[in-house]
Parts: C-alpha cells; sequence; structure tokens
C-alpha cells in the first residue's frame, strides 16, 4: 500500500518533469528536422534552379551559333558542378537535343516549360528552363521601324538539369537518424535529471508518509530528519513538531486519564463496598426476619386447627392474613433488592404461551369470581423465547393488578404477533390511568387511588418488579390507558423459532397430587432457632407425623444413631452452628444412612447459597416456608421413600 | 517672288504628316517648322498631325512634309489623283524604303524630294578609314532588302583603297553567314535591314564579333549603347532642320532639290568598346573631321 503510493507518487513526479522534457525534445527535434529536411529539398531546387538558370544564360550563344562544343563544354562544366547533377542538356527550340553530358531521359521529359524540381521519377528530379534570346532594343528608324519597340522575349531552347534525390535522401535519412538519437538522449538526460530532482522531493515526502503513519499509528517518537528532508525542510520540521505536541498532549491526557480512572475506581470500590454491605445487611435482615415470620405461620397455621380457633375463628383468619402480608411484603422486598443486586440470571428457553396463560388464567379464576368479574384468557398457539417463570411472574402481577383495580367488568388477556415478537396484552375495564402519571406507576410505591395504602390493595410493588424483571429479559413493556375506560398493559417478547421449540423442558403439571392433610413417618428436624424448631414440631405433629428435634449437627446424628425411632425425612437447615452446613449434613447423613430423604429449609436468600443447594441436589425450601408447601413436600418425600423401600423389599 | 507674293497671301500652308504621332517625328517636325519660323517668323500657316488625319486635298496646302516611310506612302496617295499636286518632301526615310515608295513620275517631275535616314556610303566608308586606319577589310553582312548598299559601299571602298566583304545572309541563317565574314573581316559594318540586325541579333551578333575582337559600327545611337565601337547617324533634328531649309526654300519658289543625303551628321563612340579594343576615339573630333573631309 504504502509502496504503491510511494511508486505511484514517485511515478507522478517523473511523469510531471519527463513529459514536458519529452515533449520539448520531441518537438524540437521534429522542427528542426523538419526545417533541415526542407532546407535540404530547398537547397537541392535552389541548386538545381540556379545550374538551369546559369546554363540558360550561358548557352544563348551558343544556341544562337550553334556551336555543339561550346554547349557540350557547357553541359559537361554544370554536370561537373553539382555532386546531385546526373544528367544536363541543352535542346533547341524544336526540341533537338543539342548537347548533352551524364545520364539523361529525354524521352520521359514533359512538354517543357520552366521546371524546377520536376520529379520526374524515383531516381530523377527535372531543372529547366528556357533559353531567351536576348533583346538589346535597337529597332529604331534607323533599324527600320517607324517607331522604336521592344520585341517580346523569344525562347530559342531549353536547358535541362536533371538532378539525383539519393544523396538528400541519404542526407534526410542521416539527420532523422541523429535528430531521434538526439531526442532520445535529451529525453534520457531529462529523465535522469527528472528522477534525481524528484527524488528530492519524493524521498522526504515519503519518509515523512511513514512517519506520519507512524504516529498515526500510536509511534510518537517517530520524526523526519529535517536534514535529509531536503527542499522539504520545514514540513519535516513541522511534522516533528506535531509529533511532539501529539505526544505531549497525549502524556497530558494519560495523566488525567489515570487520575480519573483512579478516582473512578475509588468511587466504585466504594459503591461496590457500599452495594455489598447492602446485601449483606438485606441478606442477614430478611434471613433474621423469616425466622420469626417462618415460626409466626407455623404457629398460625397450629393455631387453625386447635380449638382456640372454634372459638375464635375470624381472630386466627385475620392472624393469618396478617401473616401474609407480611410474607408477600418481605418477598416483595426480597425480590426487589435481588433484582437491583443483578444476582438474577434469566434462563431463556422457547415455551408456548399457552402454557403460561391457562394456568394464571385458571390459578386466577377463584379471585375474578370473588370479585364478581369475567376473566377471560384467549387462546393461543404461538410459542415465545424467554425465561418461562419470569414471564410468568409479571403476568401473573400485571393481571393480579388488573383484577384488584377493576371493580366491574372484566378482564382479558390476548396476544397479537407483530413481525417476529408477540404482545401480550391484558385488558382491563378499570378507572383507567392518566396520562400524566402512566410512567410513575412503575416506580416503587406508587399506588393510585390508595393514598392511605390499605395494604390489601396490595404494596405498591408490583409493576415496580414487573418493569425490573422485564428490564431482566430485555422486553418491552408498557401501559396505555384512557381515564373512566380502561387499560392495557402489554409485554413484548421474542417470539420463538420453530427449530428450538423442541427444547422446551416439560415441566410436571402441578397440582396433579391429591392433597391429602396427613402425613405417616418420622421427621427429624434440624433447627439452631428454637421457634422455629418448635413451629415445625407442632405443625408436624398436628399434620400426624411424629417429630424428632435437633439443634445441631451432633445432636441430628445423635438422634439417627441412637434414637428410639428409626428416622425417615429429615429437615435441614442450611445454616447451622458451627462450621457445618445443612447441606455437609445432609450429605454426612444420606451417607450414614442410606437414602434418607432430606429437605433443605432456608432463610438465605443468597444465590450462592441457593447455587450450593442446586448442586446438592436437595430439594429446597425457602423460608418462611407456607405450611402447606411443607406438607406437600413432606408427603412427596415420605411416598418416594416408601415406594423405593417397596421397591428394595 | 510669286510663289512668294502668293504664300504671303496665305493662299496655302504647310502640312507635316507624322508617320507616328510624337516621338522622333515630332522631333524632326519641330527642328523643320523651328527651321522654317527663324527664317520667316509667323508666315506660314503650319498643319503638324499624324499623316492618317489628312483625309482631304483641301484646301491645298502650298507644301506636304511626311515626316518618316509612313506618312510618305500616306500622303503620295492622298494626292494620288491629282494631275498637279503640291510639292512633297520626305523626310526621316530610309533611302531604299524612298527608292521602293517613290512615285517615279512625281521624282522626276520635281515634285517629290527627300531628306535620307541613313548615311552615305562615302561618309561611312571616310569614317572608317578616319578612326579605324588600320583596318583594310570591312565586313558588311546584306539580307535581300540591304544587298541594295553593296554596290555603293563597294565604290567607296575601292576608291579609298578598302576592300568590302559582303557576307549575304541566306537559308542557313544568320550566323553562318557572319561566321564565315568574321573569319577575315577588321570591322563589322551594320546596314539597316530589319531582317538582318533588329533587336534579338544585335547582342549575338555583337557577341560573336567581340569574341573575334572586330569592331562594329553601327548606324544609331543604339547601337553604341548595346556594345558597337561607335555609330555614324543624323539626329532627327537634324535631318528636321535640314528638311525645314528645304521647305523654306520650295516656300520662297524654288523648285524641290532632288532627294539627298543629310548633310548634318553625329559620330557617337563607345568609350567603353574602344577602350577594351585598345582604341581612343572622340565622336565629336572625328565628326569634324568628316565634315572637313566633306567641304568641297
Amino acid at each position: 500500500m504504502k509502496t504503491d503510493a510511494g511508486l505511484s507518487l514517485r511515478g507522478r513526479m517523473l511523469l510531471a518533469a519527463l513529459l514536458p522534457v519529452t515533449l520539448v525534445a520531441v518537438t524540437l527535434t521534429v522542427a528542426f528536422l523538419s526545417r533541415l529536411i526542407a532546407d535540404l529539398e530547398t537547397g537541392m531546387r535552389t541548386r538545381g534552379a540556379a545550374i538551369s538558370r546559369q546554363m540558360a544564360t550561358a548557352a544563348e550563344f551558343g544556341i544562337f551559333t550553334g556551336q555543339r562544343d561550346t554547349l557540350s563544354a557547357l553541359t559537361e562544366a554544370a554536370l561537373r558542378s553539382d555532386p546531385d547533377a546526373r544528367g544536363t542538356a541543352i535542346v533547341d527550340v524544336q526540341g533537338f537535343v543539342m548537347a548533352r553530358s551524364g545520364d539523361i531521359h529525354p524521352a520521359e521529359w514533359p512538354e517543357f516549360v520552366r521546371l524546377d524540381g520536376f520529379r520526374l521519377n524515383r531516381d530523377v528530379v527535372l531543372f529547366a528552363e528556357p533559353v531567351m534570346r536576348s533583346v538589346t532594343p535597337v529597332d529604331d528608324i534607323y533599324g527600320g521601324s517607324e517607331g522604336a519597340r521592344t520585341p517580346a522575349p523569344m525562347v530559342i531552347g531549353h536547358v535541362v538539369v536533371e538532378l539525383s534525390p539519393h544523396a538528400i535522401a541519404k542526407q534526410r535519412d542521416r539527420l532523422i537518424g541523429s535528430g531521434v538519437l538526439i531526442a532520445l538522449l535529451g529525453a534520457a538526460l531529462g529523465g535522469w535529471l527528472a528522477r534525481r530532482i524528484a527524488r528530492g522531493v519524493t524521498d522526504p515526502v515519503l519518509e515523512a508518509t511513514e512517519v506520519v503513519e507512524r504516529i498515526a499509528e500510536g509511534d510518537l517518537s517517530a520524526r523526519v530528519d529535517p536534514e535529509a528532508a531536503g527542499a522539504l525542510h520545514s514540513l519535516a520540521a513541522g511534522i516533528n513538531d506535531m509529533a511532539a505536541r501529539i505526544g505531549m498532549s497525549q502524556e497530558d491526557l494519560r495523566a488525567r486519564v489515570a487520575e480519573a480512572t483512579v478516582e473512578l475506581l475509588q468511587e466504585k470500590e466504594t459503591a461496590e463496598r457500599a452495594t455489598a454491605a447492602k446485601s449483606r445487611f438485606l441478606a442477614s435482615a430478611s434471613h433474621d426476619l423469616r425466622q420469626p415470620l417462618h415460626a409466626l405461620g407455623l404457629f398460625v397455621s397450629s393455631l387453625a386447627q386447635s380449638e382456640v380457633a372454634m372459638r375464635e375463628p375470624r381472630l386466627v383468619e385475620h392472624i393469618q392474613s396478617s401473616v401474609n402480608t407480611l410474607q408477600d411484603l418481605l418477598d416483595a422486598i426480597l425480590d426487589i433488592s435481588r433484582l437491583d443486586g443483578g444476582t438474577v440470571v434469566p434462563r431463556i428457553n422457547a415455551f408456548p404461551l399457552s402454557q403460561v396463560l391457562d394456568r394464571l388464567g385458571r390459578d386466577l379464576s377463584p379471585l375474578a369470581e370473588q370479585k364478581g368479574l369475567r376473566l377471560k384468557v384467549r387462546p393461543t398457539r404461538m410459542w415465545v423465547t424467554s425465561d418461562r417463570q419470569i414471564v410468568e411472574r409479571i403476568l401473573l402481577n400485571l393481571i393480579g393488578n388488573a383484577l384488584r383495580y377493576t371493580s366491574r367488568g372484566g378482564v382479558l388477556i390476548s396476544c397479537r404477533r407483530r413481525n417476529d415478537h408477540v404482545v401480550i396484552e391484558v385488558w382491563d375495564t378499570g378507572e383507567g390511568i392518566p396520562k400524566d402519571v402512566q410512567e410513575d406507576i412503575f416506580e416503587e410505591y406508587v399506588q393510585l387511588g390508595n393514598p392511605e395504602r390499605d395494604r390489601a390493595k396490595g404494596l405498591g410493588l408490583g409493576l415496580a418488579i414487573c418493569r425490573r424483571l422485564a428490564n431482566l429479559l430485555g422486553a418491552p413493556m408498557g401501559v396505555r390507558s384512557r381515564p373512566g375506560r380502561g387499560s392495557v398493559f402489554w409485554l413484548e417478547l421474542p417470539l420463538a423459532r420453530e427449530e428450538s421449540r423442541g427444547t422446551e423442558a416439560r415441566l410436571p403439571h402441578a397440582g396433579g397430587a391429591p392433597e391429602l392433610t396427613r402425613i405417616a413417618g418420622t421427621v427429624l428436624v434440624v433447627e439452631d432457632d428454637p421457634l422455629v424448631r418448635a413451629g415445625m414440631e407442632q405443625v408436624i405433629d398436628g399434620w400426624g407425623g411424629k417429630v424428632i428435634a435437633a439443634s445441631t449437627r451432633d445432636e441430628a446424628l445423635e438422634a439417627c444413631r441412637h434414637g428410639s425411632h428409626r428416622i425417615d425425612l429429615a429437615i435441614c437447615d442450611i445454616r447451622l452452628p458451627g462450621l457445618v452446613s445443612g447441606i455437609g449434613l445432609a450429605e454426612e447423613l444420606q451417607r450414614e444412612f442410606g437414602r434418607m430423604p432430606i429437605l433443605l429449609v432456608s432463610a438465605d436468600v443468597s444465590e450462592e447459597a441457593q447455587i450450593a443447594a442446586r448442586r446438592s441436589g436437595f430439594p429446597l425450601l425457602k423460608k418462611p416456608v407456607p405450611p402447606g408447601r411443607l406438607r406437600a413436600a413432606l408427603r412427596q418425600l415420605l411416598e418416594v421413600k416408601a415406594s423405593t423401600a417397596g421397591a428394595e423389599d | 517672288m510669286t510663289y512668294g507674293s502668293a504664300f504671303a497671301a496665305g493662299s496655302g500652308g504647310v502640312w507635316v504628316a507624322l508617320a507616328e504621332p510624337g516621338g522622333v517625328h515630332a522631333e524632326a517636325a519641330e527642328a523643320l517648322k523651328a527651321e522654317v519660323e527663324q527664317a520667316q517668323p509667323g508666315r506660314t500657316e503650319w498643319r503638324i498631325a499624324p499623316w492618317g488625319q489628312f483625309r482631304e486635298p483641301q484646301p491645298r496646302p502650298q507644301l506636304v512634309v511626311a515626316i518618316g516611310g509612313t506618312a510618305l506612302r500616306g500622303m503620295q496617295d492622298l494626292f494620288a489623283k491629282e494631275a498637279n499636286p503640291p510639292p512633297l518632301l520626305a523626310v526621316l526615310v530610309p533611302r531604299l524604303l524612298f527608292d521602293r515608295v517613290a512615285d517615279p513620275a512625281r521624282l522626276k517631275a520635281g515634285n517629290l524630294s527627300a531628306v535620307f535616314l541613313d548615311q552615305p556610303a562615302t561618309r561611312q566608308i571616310e569614317l572608317i578609314r578616319l578612326a579605324l586606319p588600320a583596318a583594310i577589310n570591312v565586313g558588311v553582312v546584306v539580307g535581300a532588302e540591304s544587298k541594295g548598299f553593296v554596290p555603293g559601299l563597294e565604290k567607296a571602298a575601292r576608291d579609298r583603297g578598302l576592300q568590302l566583304l559582303v557576307s549575304l545572309v541566306g537559308q542557313n541563317g544568320l550566323f553562318p553567314a557572319l561566321q564565315s565574314l568574321l573569319v577575315d573581316a577588321d570591322l563589322l559594318l551594320a546596314q539597316p535591314d530589319p531582317a538582318v540586325f533588329n533587336s534579338q541579333t544585335v547582342a549575338n551578333i555583337l557577341t560573336a564579333a567581340y569574341r573575334r575582337q572586330i569592331p562594329m559600327v553601327g548606324f544609331s545611337p543604339a547601337y553604341v549603347k548595346a556594345g558597337a565601337l561607335m555609330a555614324l547617324y543624323s539626329t532627327p533634328a537634324q535631318i528636321g532642320a535640314r528638311g525645314g531649309e528645304l521647305a523654306r526654300a520650295v516656300m520662297g519658289g524654288r523648285p524641290l532639290p532632288p532627294p539627298a543625303w543629310p548633310r548634318e551628321f553625329t559620330v557617337a563612340v563607345n568609350p567603353d568598346v574602344a577602350r577594351s579594343l585598345g582604341l581612343s576615339l572622340d565622336g565629336q573630333r572625328l565628326a569634324e573631321q568628316l565634315r572637313q573631309k566633306e567641304r568641297p
């Protein structure tokens, strides 16, 4: 590239210098040559004409006197007078040749007039000059005429000279040869000079170009040698100056960037420390909050089954409701903190929308019926590529909100295809949302029409979570609404391609197992929190199970090894006192006691804890565990154990 | 006196008929008139015009002067039918022409006369003797017309001890005649004959003569200019003046004299040619010597 540019620059310089030189050389040569050749020919014509005129003058008396000797001497002299003369002759007025010398071609002669260089043939250039009888004015009265008169000159013969053009042709060829040689030499010399001069310019330019390229590539130490730059000294100096300035300013910039980077790093570290502290605080706080809440739930559950509930059913119901709200609130806050913490990674899969929508419709129909609203899901066969659980949560929130803020009419869920996307829309016939606050509702704790913050109307965190979840998926989401007519919340998801549909993981259909209220078996509860331990004991006992409680690993192992009862199942809290984690204990128990089913429970909502639990392969329930779910999990694990035990037996 | 009275009474003027308007003819006419007027101023009624303008012979002139050959012919013809035509004086007419044209009857009656243009043979030969005393053989080239000069020249030469060599231009052309003559001649004496001597031949004749170192004697100033050694001639004025003398005599009542050679003459010399030939000649002195010889 550089070489090409260099060559073309050099070539162009050379051309610019050589072209005029060559043109001048060629033009001059051609001009001089044609001039010289013309001169040669003119010279021959002049010589021929001169010879013939001279002869004509001299021949008059010879013709008049008829002296052939004189005329022959004349033709002979004329023949010798010019090397190109090949023949001369004198003819009388009748055309009769009176004298001749050399080689002449009378047969080819044209009719005589004055001929100056008539080309007779390839070898002969013919000159002819009439011989005039000289007139001496003597015709007057003495001579016999009445008046003086001068008669017209009379032609008495012709002189013919034949010249050979060969000599001048040879001379012309020699001239052309030397002319071409001179032109070539001139052009070559001009070219050589041009090349030398051009190099004086192109070399520094090329060097400067190279240096500029090196500077462009970042080599700021590159410099042009100003001594070598010759005529382009100032250019070289300018480039060097420029390079130095660029270097200086870049150094300055670098220093400033480094300074700023250090500051940024410090700030980032501060921010990260703050975020970490916040996360730690949130994790700890939620853990500490979950433990009592978990216990509270378990207690209320047992309370509902006790005799007290018979006496004060409404009181128990209110307690139950408060506990539920408290749990929802805690979950929502934790969700937000997790989403903000960036610890949630969506798992993208292709799945049929109908699966999600049908289930949501089924699950939320009772709520709608309770409020006297119609909930309709328009059937769809479209598949989307997204995180199924996140989509489900977003839609649950949106439909839940729609049902919550609609007092009459209904809610419609429909899907429309837009190019390669699906827009899922949740229509309601609620109050609608004024244009100016349509964006605000996605902020935390913004609720319309709930200035008194009635918790039954929700916490105001739903749409904030939805927006965060949608952002996580990179899915556009929004609302359009006309106050008094209703609102449409929409979520746009990418349409799944045909080939990706097969990968959809079919989930076992939940709710297929019959809900039984009772369980049978001995359950080991390893829990360091005495309140939670007591709650667990009480609720499992209420369901008909036998509970053996342990607060530490050692107690748990002791109970298994030497206890009076055979342990059917162990519930381990992930966080246990000492260095041993619940997962470690679970693994220990399984190693020692064969296939003992283990259920992990945890108030630790951190991602690490969940990942560790998933990796261990044990089922995990998060605190606070709703009693229903706990019971279902226990039943399932015990049934599996029973069936495998049966198979083994 | 009767003639003179008649003349004085204006019974007739003088017609001067010119062969050509202007030129030598007018010059001669002027000289003639001047000669007459000098002697008898204002007494003559002149009518000078080209001869073609004289159509009617009336009113009769006392004297008709024809200047040039054609004028002579024209005037002779104009009065041809008259039994008693006015006297006719021809001036500036070559002798051979006059001999050919002149009406013999009128000539005989003394009614016609002339002053010739050319020179008498004796004068020519005498000049040669004076100018070129060493020359013996006088060569002349003559044609059919100029043959007529030969007897007179021969006689004049013989009388003065010179030899006239004559060469006649025949069928072979001028040059052979000239060449044969130039072998022996000491000089070449040209005679007026347009067939032999003309503008186109003179240069070569002179060249041929010069190559043999033979001088040529011409008969007009043009020959001197062209390269002849000398020429003997009478100028138009000299001839015109002689014509005037004769006209005066006629008007004075005398009869016309017989045709005669011009009395006055000029000798012109080309000094360059003379020098080339190693001669030293003076035209005026020669003319003077010649005149003295001619004086009785």
